[in-house]
């Protein structure tokens, strides 16, 4: 797993071709170890007509056949035994079948190393006490959805100060604390210090609602800052846009819109994308992202609408090296954004109707239903 | 969209709405019967009106397939003009089914007489997979002259209050006999009092709807189950023929397998596996044929996702071939899923029906599925049809039908096996 761990430690995050021949031979690899350790994998595979000579050239990679993340709610596949792994984590901790996954001892070093680069290329890393808003779960035993953890994970990029919690436990059970949010927005606008509001999108824009319906305005410190992720998908039926969402964050609390961050992961795919100055998801050298026909599952060229398929070797816990995802998205050629980088970047469309699958994001907006 | 007395009222009228609507019903109650002439021929103008309607320019907004709204328009035309609907009415309840009829009893000579009442408060839970369905639904209700509280699906798009609006301008005085309320199902209270209000329930839906509703509803309460079907064709060796296949396609891509009467899949008779798998050789291009004369989805936008759907769910299953022994055989925007077992089953959807073997001696086994029988396209040799047709009604099936018609529906024709107005209403004896 050499390869795997010197293409996370590249400086260069989204210099793709500089890391090419290195990220094929870290895939490789992990596609080798993994059929080598998880028997269930390998006859999947094997059924699918893959083999490993097939993997000659980079562009190979799109012949590996990716795992349907709906498949993995169902099956439990692992390399490692999963209870000997350093962390676990398993996709929507409020309904559906879980997904496990997990980062063993190397997975999770490469994925530090990762993290630390990302967010310092994005200038998401402080020295500076902050306060911090957290628009998704509390941290509980009983939780362990990999938002939650992420979550976790994200308020130490810069140290915290005092932390609010949008969902916290009572009597055993999440509930929506939309005082408490409000509360500590008030507070935290009158010191002298940096905020950070992280988490899902749908509650960012209900507490923006909830602070407009009280006419409330505030002016948080210049250095604050909104870091975003996991559900633009569920803003889809309410037709609202990011810029919209920005503009009212601005109107209300301040916020230039050059302090928001929106990220993206999942459980299965632990990869950090965080969006450029236009707010795009460029791919970074840790991974590669094939948008696939609707139809035919065949690679389709940028600017063509498809399913979303996900490539890394960050994980050898579980064998998760390709992954095709629930979403519909598209993928741009990096000059298009005019951000100054040039790796191409993906636009999430939505989600494909499966009333069968369920995200954290989509139990966090049926929570956002029930009040 | 909620309406209440004809105007179309917020999420707070309808919560003030919800405190008093006992009240309302009772002053409704209180008034003279309604007169059946009177929705008859309120429909009867509809009708008549239909090229000219706003409504019918909206459709294909809404994203109704421009073929489906020719079907819809030529259904309503054909159901809702006056006199269709009194036939319906005769059919269903009876010739002279608004007059009493005299009773006398033996023991003492006494005198009665029995006539048709309507159940009193119908609560209508509509899904949304039939465009207009709780219109209809509601039709129904008025027609039987009762007071109808309408739950609507969620996206319904504004059909329903259009049509009832266009409605109340020929006869305004139904108005205080609809209710209409874009609840969410997940609205316990609201559910509740409504279902408290009403005699009899009537829920569209699928199992989960069905059950829902069992668990929420009092036991004086009527239940009326219009629950969700599996419908499918049955083919056999003798009855294999391009013509019939080519209808059975076209079907399936018009109706994209949504309805409860659209064919899901295929029964092949005393089928082995070979048979199984040539047949869906032979039956491929032809679907895929019928799939590139008839659009999926009304825009691109909507294909894509629909279509992304049901490729991941194949390509799931593809997976799962080991344990499950399926072969799948894709066409372009189409597939059929060729299975070891005679099992019956929903299918994808969108044009993914599966072939399944069945041996002419099971068919009654088919009962196990219970309600759950609705429509089946026999397609046979002339010989065999009268068999076949018993085999199958005996196990419970509803409706024959020949492969293109499975949707269509004829006046007077039963619903899922009952007349439905029948179940709207109740027979009283009245002594003199």
């Amino acid at each position: 797993m050499r390869h795997r761990k010197k293409l996370f430690s590249l400086k260069e995050i989204y210099n793709l071709p500089a890391s090419e021949s290195l990220f094929f031979k870290a895939m490789r690899k992990n596609v080798r170890f993994h059929l080598r350790h998880c028997p269930e994998y390998k006859a999947l595979l094997e059924e699918l007509g893959f083999s490993l000579s097939m993997l000659k050239k980079p562009e190979d990679l799109a012949k590996i056949p990716p795992l349907p993340t709906s498949y993995l709610k169902n099956h439990s596949l692992v390399s490692k035994p999963y209870e000997r792994l350093l962390i676990k984590t398993t996709t929507s901790g409020t309904s559906g079948n879980p997904t496990q996954s997990g980062f063993d001892v190397s997975s999770a070093l490469c994925g530090l190393k990762m993290l630390l680069r990302v967010f310092k290329y994005h200038g998401l890393l402080s020295m500076r006490r902050t306060n911090y808003i957290v628009l998704g779960y509390q941290p509980d035993k009983s939780n362990k959805t990999a938002m939650a953890k992420a979550l976790k994970g994200v308020s130490y990029l810069a140290p915290p100060k005092e932390l609010a919690y949008a969902l916290t436990v009572k009597n055993g059970e999440y509930e929506l604390n939309t005082q408490g949010i409000v509360d500590a927005l008030l507070k935290f606008s009158k010191q002298n210090r940096p905020v950070r509001i992280i988490g899902f999108p749908a509650y960012f824009k209900l507490f923006l609602e909830e602070l407009d319906e009280r006419g409330i305005r505030l002016k948080l410190h210049s250095k604050s800052k909104v870091l975003l992720g996991g559900g633009w998908k569920s803003f889809f039926a309410e037709e609202i846009s990011k810029q919209e969402l920005f503009d009212k964050a601005n109107k209300i609390l301040g916020i230039a819109q050059e302090s928001f961050k929106d990220h993206f992961s999942t459980a299965e795919h632990p990869i950090n994308y965080v969006d450029c100055k236009h707010h795009h998801f460029h791919i970074p050298v840790f991974s590669r992202v094939i948008i696939r026909d609707t139809d035919t599952l065949e690679p389709v060229p940028a600017g063509t609408p498809g399913l979303l398929n996900l490539i890394s070797p960050l994980l050898s816990s579980v064998p998760y090296g390709s992954i095709l995802t629930d979403d519909i998205a598209v993928l741009h050629e990096g000059n298009d954004c005019g951000c100054g980088i040039a790796s191409p970047y993906f636009e999430l469309l939505g989600r494909v109707g499966l009333s069968s699958i369920k995200t954290c994001t989509q139990a966090a907006s049926e929570y956002l239903n029930k009040i | 969209m909620n309406l209440v007395n004809g105007i179309i009222i917020d999420e707070a009228e309808c919560t003030a709405v919800l405190e008093n609507i006992e009240d309302l019903i009772l002053k409704t109650l209180q008034k003279p019967a309604l007169d059946v002439n009177r929705v008859i021929n309120a429909c009867a103008r509809l009708v008549e009106n239909m090229e000219s309607l706003e409504i019918m320019q909206k459709l294909p907004e809404l994203g109704i397939n421009p073929a489906m709204v020719q079907m819809y328009s030529a259904q309503i035309k054909e159901s809702l003009g006056g006199e269709a609907i009194r036939r319906r009415l005769e059919i269903e309840l009876g010739k002279g089914f608004d007059l009493p009829k005299p009773l006398r009893y033996s023991s003492n000579g006494a005198e009665a007489e029995q006539r048709l009442m309507p159940v009193g408060v119908i609560f209508h839970i509509t899904a949304g997979n039939v465009d207009g369905l709780p219109f209809l639904s509601l039709l129904e209700g008025l027609l039987t002259g009762n007071i109808n509280i309408v739950k609507l699906p969620k996206d319904e798009g504004g059909i329903t209050a259009m049509l009832l609006m266009e409605l109340f301008k020929a006869a305004p005085e139904l108005a205080e006999y609809v209710y209409v309320f874009d609840y969410s199902s997940k609205d316990i209270y609201a559910m509740k009092t409504l279902a408290g209000l009403a005699n009899a329930i009537v829920v569209w839906g699928g199992d989960e709807a069905v059950s829902a509703v069992r668990r929420l509803a009092e036991p004086n309460t009527k239940i009326i189950e219009w629950g969700h079907k599996i419908s499918f064709a049955y083919v056999s060796k003798a009855g294999i023929n391009q013509a019939s296949l080519q209808k059975l396609a076209q079907h399936i891509c018009l109706t994209n397998q949504l309805f409860c009467s659209s064919c899901q899949g295929i029964f092949l008779e005393d089928a082995s596996e070979t048979d199984i798998d040539d047949f869906c050789k032979l039956f491929l291009p032809i679907l895929e044929q019928a799939s590139k004369e008839h659009s999926l989805a009304q825009s691109e936008v909507e294909r894509l996702f629909i279509q992304a759907q049901s490729t991941l769910e194949l390509y799931h299953q593809k997976l799962e071939r080991r344990k499950s022994g399926k072969r799948i055989f894709k066409g372009k925007a189409c597939s059929i899923t060729a299975c070891s077992n005679s099992k019956l089953e929903p299918s994808i959807m969108y044009r993914n029906p599966w072939v399944k073997p069945m041996l002419r001696q099971d068919i009654l086994r088919l009962r196990a599925y219970k309600s759950y029988l609705q429509t089946v396209a026999l397609i046979c040799g002339e010989e065999e049809h009268t068999e076949l047709a018993e085999l199958l009604l005996k196990a419970g099936v509803v409706k024959i039908s020949l492969p293109l018609e499975m949707s269509d529906y004829s006046l007077g024709e039963a619903h899922d096996g009952v007349f439905p107005l029948r179940s709207y209403t109740r027979i009283i004896s009245d002594f003199k």
